[in-house]
């Protein structure tokens, strides 16, 4: 079995497994079993949200005309889009 | 007799109760996700996005390495509690692939769903050539139903389809 904890690189998943098998036991207070799939599943997914995210927040810093991405720029993105709402508490500012 | 008929002039009645969709907070186990590779995807998309040659002016304050981070981490409890739920509602114990799958879709995020079923595909594979041990058999494609992470062996040989 590949979630065998070990891996801090395993290269094609960049997201340690046995952590992200832990994170999903704790979301629920029922979560029993999770096939070893399902890890390999969300390491990439998380690459995904990563992704979008840092798409979004890189095209919020370039209207800016800047190169370093800030937490406002993180904070854009995830206000522009819809789909991010879950993450609104995440990036809270302080109201300039 | 004419009722106080339009609407709720002058008095409203008390009791509306805003129900704020607030949902039901994770327990707060902060498990974090190492910040160096959260650090190292986030300069790999960087890196994609601005390869007109500029990418080495490209930086990210830590405080937006941290949202990151956090981002992933709350995107991790949603989408694991959603496929918790559907999980639960196959009468399953053990959350799958597809219960991943299936939340990613729930949570509005169909779009992620092609490529990860790829490299799911592509594991299953490697899986697989693992598992055979000796290079000789065949890679058979199987079907991993519940596959449950406490034993490392497989029930028998796999159902041929």
């Amino acid at each position: 079995m590949l979630v065998g904890g070990v891996s801090g690189r395993t290269g094609p998943h960049s997201l340690p497994l046995a952590r992200i098998k832990r994170i999903m036991k704790r979301s629920s207070d029922d979560v029993r079993m999770i096939s070893a799939e399902a890890p390999v599943v969300f390491s990439k997914a998380c690459e995904h949200l990563i992704g979008v995210l840092v798409r979004r927040a890189w095209a919020a810093a370039l209207r800016r005309k800047r190169r370093t991405l800030l937490k406002e720029d993180v904070a854009a993105a995830v206000a522009n889009t819809d789909v991010f709402d879950f993450l609104v508490q995440v990036v809270q500012q302080q109201p300039k | 007799m004419a009722e106080g008929g339009a609407g709720n002039s002058g008095e409203a009645p008390a009791t509306v109760e805003a129900t704020m969709t607030i949902k039901k907070a994770p327990r707060a186990e902060v498990e974090e996700l190492p910040k160096a590779i959260v650090r190292r995807v986030v300069k790999d998309k960087l890196s994609q996005l601005a390869s007109g040659g500029e990418e080495e002016d490209v930086s990210v304050q830590k405080d937006a390495l941290l949202a990151f981070s956090e981002s992933t981490r709350i995107f991790m409890h949603y989408v694991s509690a959603t496929a918790n739920d559907i999980c639960k509602e196959s009468k399953r114990q053990t959350i799958n692939a597809d219960d991943v799958l299936k939340a990613l879709e729930e949570i509005d995020f169909p779009e992620f769903v092609e490529p990860l079923k790829v490299a799911l595909e592509d594991f299953r594979r490697k899986n697989a050539v693992k598992k055979s041990g000796s290079k000789g058999r065949q890679t058979k494609k199987r079907k991993v139903d519940e596959l449950s992470i406490q034993n490392g062996e497989d029930g028998g040989d796999g159902s041929d389809e």
